[in-house]
């Protein structure tokens, strides 16, 4: 059922010196879903998704998005495939307004070749005026409207959590990696980003998200993928992961192995 | 207005014109793209010697008193200055070959000083190629001899042509600049990796600026050379390149109009503007240093005190789109406007 996948790795190793952060990771993603990352700190999760996101290079491995292998190529060329991420820390574009960090998003833009830069307005326009159109919608359902023109650098943790989000979505993926969405968001923030995100399940996304926020991955994700030292330990439903004695031991009791 | 006045005018206005150019490349380097590219004085540099080159005619050998250099031509004006542009993009490759690559700005801003200094001295030490400390003299004004002007009427069309050269850059920076090429420059200089990941190739973008900026550099560094008629290596050094960064960061980075102010303001304006010191005051061995003290200091108060600039990169709000889009902005237009007024 390969046609089923999104993302299928294969024995993919990274270290870092002698740290061995990712170790022969095998996993699939299916198409649709909302896949939970979860682990103990250090467990090589944001190694993961760098890896998947080609921030980083594998050593070894495999990893496969829609059918085509994608481990060797710069994260530039990934994000043109279709694959979306946010980052851990913030990492909007500071001195740009939140309209204009969304319309950096949008992949293939004519105006970003050089030549058509130079032969004027008149080839991008058009172009443009969609692209502004569709950040707005991206805006509204973001209630970040009234920000629309303040610099990015200026808003508040959670709110540059949602235009991370926009920014990813205005990208148009069909694979969204969200690297803890959660952290540092205000419970109330947190009941709103989970609904946007099972809305974007809804859309028919791909979502792979890390995440440590227990009750989060319990309602959006499934399945689950623990991973502990480098490795995946378990895959599957959260009520299969909470029966799992190994995964237990490793992460939701937070004893060592 | 006398003649020698009119000189001084004419000169002052072509300096402006070429340190114009300089501080516009400079910006698509610098202030969109985020290249602290401190060799920035050796585009300017090659764009002059190209230009001396040729069309100074075969060397002659140094034993009957000649000098020495490559090339040796003879090209018709605009084609030295063609030559140039070109010169100062290759150059501009090499350098970002070499330090954009896989360089962190702070590290790039270290070996671009190095590839600088290397240059410089390979320049200087190396007789064969373009003469070596002694540098090039006696280039010829381009079009004298085609245009047959008295020298004073000459120098006004030269300043003609020197603007021209200053408003085209100009045009094309504000295209680049105003396009969604110029903002996914701006980008990547805001954060590399999250351009990256909204797939922009941040090598390519960042080497298409530094080729551009290093062609409008090396063009405005022929236009210079040719109208004084001589190139040496003690002309553009290290102090030189800070000149224009100082001049694109008072005038505002990121920002065309501000660039053209600094180049106003402090090549020409300081610079030049303390030669007029009346000499009676000061020692005049004093003044040179003086001049340096008093850019260092204006940066150094601009960058406390204002450091987006005179004129601070504006804000895209997409107005028109926005109207066309009839698009309901909600009471934060109102809410927003209040907070830009807050000091």
């Amino acid at each position: 059922m390969t046609d089923d996948l999104a993302l299928r790795v294969t024995g993919v190793s990274r270290s870092f010196g002698g740290v061995h952060a990712v170790d022969g990771c095998s996993f699939t993603v299916r198409r649709g879903t909302i896949t939970g990352l979860i682990g103990p700190n250090g467990a090589g999760k944001s190694t993961m998704l760098n890896l998947l996101a080609g921030a980083l290079q594998p050593d070894q491995g495999s990893i496969r998005f829609f059918g085509g292998e994608i481990a060797r190529l710069p994260s530039f060329q990934i994000a043109r495939l279709g694959m979306a991420r946010t980052f851990q820390l913030s990492s909007e574009f500071a001195r740009m307004t939140v309209l204009e960090n969304l319309m950096v998003a949008p992949l293939h833009q004519r105006g970003d070749s050089v030549w058509a830069a130079l032969l004027g307005p008149r080839i991008w326009k058009r172009e443009e005026r969609e692209y502004v159109a569709s950040a707005w919608s991206l805006l509204q359902r973001f209630n970040l409207v009234h920000l629309a023109h303040e610099y990015a650098g200026n808003l508040s943790g959670g709110q540059k959590r949602l235009l991370e989000l926009a920014r990813a979505l205005h990208m148009k993926p069909r694979l969204l990696l969200l690297d803890e969405p959660m952290a540092g968001v205000n419970p109330a923030l947190i009941s709103q980003l989970t609904d946007y995100i099972a809305a974007l399940k809804g859309e028919g996304l791909t979502v792979v998200m890390v995440e440590h926020e227990m009750g989060t991955v319990e309602r959006l994700c499934d399945p689950v993928i623990v991973m502990a030292q480098g490795r995946v330990l378990a895959e599957g439903s959260m009520t299969e992961i909470r029966a799992n004695e190994a995964v237990v031991t490793a992460y939701l009791s937070g004893q060592r192995v | 207005m006398s003649d020698a006045v009119a000189y001084y005018v004419i000169t002052l206005l072509v300096y402006m014109g070429c340190n114009v150019m300089f501080v516009l490349g400079l910006n698509l380097q610098f202030g969109l793209a985020n290249i602290i590219n401190f060799s920035y004085y050796i585009l300017v540099a090659v764009g002059g010697y190209f230009a001396g080159l040729v069309v100074l005619g075969p060397p002659q050998p140094v034993e009957s008193g000649g000098t020495e250099y490559l090339f040796g031509w003879t090209l018709p004006w605009p084609l030295p200055v063609a030559v140039a542009g070109l010169a100062g993009a290759v150059l501009a490759l090499l350098v970002g070959i070499i330090a954009v690559r896989r360089l962190r700005s702070d590290y790039l801003a270290v070996a671009t000083l190095v590839v600088g200094d290397v240059a410089w001295l390979l320049t200087g030490n190396t007789t064969s190629v373009v003469n070596g400390w002694n540098g090039l003299t006696g280039i010829p004004q381009p079009l004298a001899d085609t245009l047959n002007l008295p020298q004073l009427q000459y120098q006004w069309v030269y300043l003609g042509i020197v603007l021209g050269f200053a408003l085209l850059s100009f045009l094309i920076m504000q295209r680049l600049t105003h396009s969604p090429f110029g903002r996914s420059l701006r980008a990547i200089r805001e954060n590399e990796y999250t351009a990256a990941a909204c797939g922009k190739d941040v090598f390519r973008l960042r080497m298409t600026a530094m080729v551009i900026g290093g062609a409008i550099a090396a063009v405005g560094g022929a236009l210079f050379i040719e109208f004084i008629g001589t190139v040496q290596p003690s002309m553009w050094n290290v102090p030189e390149t800070f000149v224009i960064f100082a001049a694109l960061i008072v005038g505002g980075r990121g920002n065309n109009w501000g660039a053209v102010l600094g180049a106003i303001l402090v090549p020409v304006g300081f610079l030049e503007g303390s030669r007029l010191l009346p000499q009676d005051w000061i020692d005049p061995n004093l003044i040179d240093p003086l001049r340096w003290i008093i850019i260092g200091s204006v940066l150094i108060l601009v960058l406390y005190f204002r450091p987006q600039g005179i004129f601070p990169e504006p804000k895209r709000r997409f107005r028109k789109i926005l109207r066309q889009l009839a698009v309901d902005e909600g009471p934060g237009r109102q809410i927003h406007r209040r907070t830009e007024e807050l000091p």
